[in-house]
């Protein structure tokens, strides 16, 4: 079931209904929730549910050994074992497309690629997510940084909570497990909040990014030839909006819903398109995930602690490992290269001017360029991330580098949505605070009536079929 | 227990609401919008895979439209819509100024049209026969329609092949996600045919439809037809009608491409449904049908994942088991051309490669419309020069496109370097190339060496020059048909042929054509090639001959004795045994040196036997 479908709404009317219903006996509300999270999964498919309950288990068995075991041996072995685990499960189902491909070349080289299967392992929908949940918190654990002894209802309930199961937010184990620990909430919590957030979800979800994503502009990157230069530098634009608006309208939706259903969920999106330079944009883009990056394998690397040749490294294998992770091919891991080149360019200029004791310039127009700068190497990267082998990446830039004008045309309304959705970037904060306070002065009785106003004109709006979540394929 | 724990970004909460009122405000909202857009709700359950199979569903989902019209619920919503259709805004910046596109002329023949001259009366010579190829024509618009596929890999490479493999192709594109013919309430495909009819002006549509189309048929305030009910394919098949005579009504031919097998075991026989549903309409209402389900299967039939291409493994499909890769597309845009390249005169880019041309020949000898494929140099197609032809024939339980189907691009490729027009008649499945007097429209002998000769003689670029050669049945075939007609073969070739007739008199479908061996011994030997080299010893010594046969093929020791006798009654011959059995891959190893073969033989000979 997709979020902004039928069957899914009325399935999450039912599961709160009931939800709320039986709120005063804790443990049989959690156990709801989790049959109704493994119900929602095994929708996908019927496999998938034992997968994450294995997950789950074996993470949540780990995690009781590191708390009660206490020699440094012992407990490095039994983390070792639970991240190499989640890790291998992971890269079976991720790297065994990469590893086919130049396996195959090599077999072919010895004369024996016709005898090679060529098998086809399918990604399990959210395993990305819920496997690096899973790995944050057993390393948690082993550095005593999380949260005690939860008990397995409990932790299963963490792992599959289903707003969040599919395409995060990666939550660590002081974030929602204390909610899920303790008694239930008596009330709604921030209901405004909740209807804002699940109302800009689906505006961003429903009416911009399918319409960006079923747009004329969208073929772009299947026949890059056939599109002028500045058609191109449109289309790579409006995909860079399609990403941000796909991917925040879902985490919108999924802390609207838990939000409703009485837990908060951490933010992983802070108005990204705004920031100035890469570093920042870091911190507002996907931010579980950059955080999870930076938990568990930049700082262990070593971070900024060491020499500059050594951070620079560090963060380039950080954000390959970020490639890596989005997919096996060679399209994400040179993205997530460029983001770390770019990064760790980026750093030393900072450290070299700091060093120097040269003050950045304070003007506005400096903010604007690294502005600029920011949003455009995030959205010529994405080329990469978009292209579906490096040989239609190739196109497109050949494309740019034609430098012609004419063509099929530039679509307005295209434009007129990207520039949409930056714009969102900066008064996004602003006007969501004052749409919460406008809803939380609307009476409790009137309060579906602007529901259904909304429900009516954004349903009314929408393009005719709503594509998949993008992240969705992660 | 951990207290709860402040998150980053969002403030305290300082608001509590009633759980009650919460949840009763959003059940009402959504019953209000289910309500207001009634017939969305309905289409969804309709065409849902689940739901729409419970009985139990639709009628709910009837009983809401009912309500909700009663109610004139949706006037609302249809007045937004109605609206924001209105309002969008429909400006295109930057577009380049397209050139008036040359009116086309009367449909200019995808295929080639005989003169008045009927066989009779003696082919046209050479000055009277029209060019195949027009100097320079307009280009060839090609409009290519279609769901995910046209739009996703598959269509991509189509469009890419058929640009950059063939002169002169003009390729436009419309692939939209989730469409069919059967959601037309969702996409209007005949609207958009018709609009991409009247801008493109093509002259072939190739549409592939099918995908999302194994689901029920709408009606307006009716139940709607379930799918592969006979009153679900009435419909389906009078919606391909439809859209045959649109696209015959603008002066263009429409290909349908058929659906490709599928992962998935149930869906996969949904979709042979439709291709089936689809090729039968095809067919009763003039279009083209061109599946393509045996090229996404192995040598079993069955799905396959992996494909050699280039020499490389690749994945053929993607991950959900129903479109390709990349790499996939490739080899299925390549295979779906090379069918095309029969139905369509398309030019391949490669000036070293033969123009495919197809004809139709209404056989009086079979009784029905049967047809032959030609393979034509490029300059000769152009030129009109007259160069020798090859009759290459198939074998049992084959048809005239099997030498297409398994060596397309060898024929084109040998065609032009030898210069040489190689045509490949159809012999029938059971034919077995002799004129049958037990059992009707069999008469497979005076179909090729009368109705094809003289089609060949009157509409390509070919002189008196001719060889025969065959696989199987087929070399047994030509032999015979060179030996019982020599003043039109001036060579003959064999390639894994049967060559005596009688060790085969086992096969029912010659029982049945000459009646049982023992009691028709005579009129077997008539059409036996062994026998006959023995009857028309004198024929047999002018005429060049050239036996192949693999070493594990049945019929190795029948081709050893042949030769032998030949040896034995002086006739000159050429006998190669090699490695290989009675397959294709061996006959397409062999091929080239046989046209060679043939080739030498045509240009020293010069002439046909009877001159001599």
């Amino acid at each position: 079931m997709a979020f902004p479908s039928l069957p899914f709404a009325y399935f999450f009317l039912a599961v709160a209904t009931i939800g709320w219903a039986i709120r005063r006996w804790r443990t049989a509300q959690k156990l709801f929730l989790l049959a109704a999270s493994y119900v929602f999964y095994a929708r996908w498919d019927p496999k998938l549910f034992a997968l994450l309950f294995g997950v789950s288990v074996v993470d949540w068995g780990i995690g009781r050994a590191l708390e009660r075991v206490d020699g440094a041996r012992a407990r490095r072995a039994l983390v070792v074992a639970g991240v190499v685990a989640n890790l291998s499960l992971l890269g079976v189902f991720k790297l065994y497309d990469f590893f086919r491909v130049s396996t195959a070349a090599f077999a072919d080289f010895l004369g024996l690629g016709a005898h090679l299967p060529v098998l086809e392992i399918f990604l399990p929908v959210g395993i990305s997510f819920y496997t690096f949940q899973g790995i944050a918190y057993l390393v948690d654990v082993y550095r005593r940084d999380a949260v005690e002894a939860p008990p397995l209802l409990d932790f299963l309930l963490f792992m599959a909570f289903f707003p969040k199961l599919l395409a995060g937010p990666i939550c660590r184990s002081r974030e929602l497990l204390p909610q899920i620990m303790s008694r239930a909430p008596s009330a709604v919590p921030d209901a405004s909040r909740a209807v804002v957030l699940i109302a800009s979800g689906l505006f961003k979800k429903m009416v911009l990014a399918s319409f960006l994503a079923t747009s004329s502009m969208s073929g772009a990157f299947q026949m890059p030839g056939d599109y002028s230069s500045l058609e191109l530098v449109v289309a790579i634009y409006a995909y860079t909006a399609e990403v941000y608006l796909d991917f925040s309208g879902y985490t919108d939706l999924a802390r609207g819903l838990a939000l409703l259903l009485g837990f908060e969920l951490p933010e992983n999106f802070r108005y990204p398109y705004a920031a100035t330079n890469i570093g920042e944009f870091w911190k507002r883009w996907h931010i579980t995930f950059s955080r999870w990056l930076r938990e568990y394998v930049y700082f262990p690397l070593g971070g900024s602690r060491r020499s500059r040749a050594r951070t620079s490294l560090n963060l380039i294998l950080t954000f390959l490992v970020c490639g890596i992770w989005h997919g096996s091919q060679w399209t994400f891991v040179i993205w997530g290269l460029a983001h770390g080149v770019g990064l760790a360019a980026y750093k030393l200029f900072v450290d070299l001017r700091r060093a120097r004791g040269v003050e950045p310039p304070r003007a506005w127009w400096w903010a604007a360029l690294g502005w600029f700068t920011t949003l455009a190497f995030c959205a010529f990267a994405r080329v990469f991330f978009r292209s579906s082998d490096l040989a239609v990446a190739r196109e497109v830039f050949a494309g740019l580098a034609r430098l012609t004008v004419h063509g099929r045309g530039v679509d307005a309304m295209v434009v007129f949505v990207t520039a949409l959705t930056v714009a969102m970037n900066f008064v996004g904060r602003p006007v969501f605070e004052r749409c919460v306070q406008w809803h939380a002065r609307i009476p409790a009785a009137a309060r579906p009536v602007a529901w259904i106003a909304v429900g009516v004109v954004m349903l009314a709006i929408k393009t005719r079929d709503v594509a998949p979540y993008i992240y969705f394929g992660f | 227990m951990a207290p709860r724990s402040p998150l980053q970004g969002s403030p305290r909460p300082s608001e509590r609401s009633e759980p009650a009122s919460v949840i009763v405000g959003l059940w009402l909202t959504a019953l209000a919008l289910t309500m207001l857009f009634a017939d969305d709700v309905r289409s969804f359950v309709v065409h849902d895979r689940d739901l729409g199979a419970r009985p139990v569903a639709l009628a709910a989902a009837d009983a809401l439209v009912e309500t909700s019209e009663r109610a004139r619920a949706s006037w609302l919503s249809e007045l937004l819509s109605g609206l924001v259709e209105r309002a969008r805004p429909d400006v295109v910046w930057l577009r380049e100024d397209e050139a008036p596109a040359p009116r086309r002329a009367a449909a200019p023949p995808a295929r080639v049209e005989p003169p008045a001259a009927d066989g009779d009366a003696g082919a046209p010579s050479a000055a009277e026969r029209a060019p195949l190829l027009a100097e320079a024509g307009e280009p060839k618009r090609v409009l290519l329609i279609g769901a995910s596929s046209m739009l996703l890999h598959f269509g991509v490479e189509l469009e890419r092949t058929l640009r950059t493999s063939y002169k002169s192709v003009e390729v436009t594109r419309l692939g939209k996600l989730a469409t069919g013919l059967v959601r037309d309430d969702f996409f209007d495909w005949p609207a958009k045919t018709t609009e991409l009819l009247d801008k493109v002006e093509p002259h072939v549509v190739v549409a592939q439809f099918g995908g999302n189309d194994a689901q029920a048929i709408a009606q307006a305030r009716r139940a709607p037809l379930m799918f592969a009910t006979p009153e679900w394919d009435e419909e389906y098949g009078r919606r391909i009608t439809a859209l045959a005579e649109l696209v015959r009504s603008r002066g263009a031919r429409l290909i349908l491409l058929g659906m490709p097998m599928m992962r998935e075991p149930r869906f996969s026989r949904r979709i042979e449904h439709v291709n089936a549903i689809t090729s039968e309409r095809a067919e009763k209402s003039g279009a083209t049908f061109i599946s393509t389900w045996d090229l996404s299967a192995d040598p079993r039939g069955e799905y396959t994942n992996s494909i050699r291409l280039d020499g490389a493994s690749h994945l053929l499909r993607s991950s959900d088991g129903v479109h390709f890769t990349r790499e996939g597309a490739v080899y299925m845009a390549r295979r779906v051309s090379e069918q095309l390249e029969r139905e369509v005169l398309l030019v391949p880019a490669d000036e070293d490669m033969a123009v495919v041309v197809r004809r139709d020949i209404d056989s009086k000898a079979l009784g029905r419309s049967v047809s032959y494929l030609a393979y034509v140099p490029q300059t000769a197609a152009r030129e009109g020069d007259a160069l020798p032809t090859l009759l290459l024939l198939h074998g049992a339980d084959g048809g005239f496109t099997d030498w297409a189907d398994h060596a397309h691009r060898a024929l084109q490729e040998l065609s032009s370097r030898h210069e040489l027009v190689i045509v490949t008649p159809e012999g029938g499945a059971s034919g077995w190339y002799v004129d049958s007097p037990l059992v009707p429209n069999s008469r497979y002998e005076s179909h090729v060496v009368e109705e094809v000769v003289a089609d060949v003689g009157a509409t390509m670029p070919v002189d008196d020059r001719r060889g025969v050669a065959g696989i199987s049945a087929g070399g047994h075939g030509a032999l015979t048909l060179a030996l019982k007609h020599p003043e039109l073969f001036a060579s003959a070739s064999s390639m894994s042929g049967v060559v005596d007739l009688s060790a085969a008199a086992s096969r029912e479908a010659l029982v049945e054509r000459l009646g049982p061996y023992a009691d028709n011994r005579e009129r077997w030997e008539e059409s036996s090639a062994r026998h006959l080299v023995e009857a028309r010893a004198e024929v047999a010594r002018g005429l060049p001959m050239l036996i192949t046969v693999g070493s594990s093929d049945r019929w190795a020791p029948e081709n050893r004795a042949f030769a032998e006798l030949l040896a034995a009654l002086g006739v000159d011959h050429t006998f190669e045994e090699h490695a290989g059995g009675h397959d294709w891959p061996t006959w397409t190893e062999k091929l080239p040196r046989h046209v060679a073969w043939h080739a030498e033989q045509l240009r020293a000979g010069a002439v046909t036997p009877a001159s001599r």
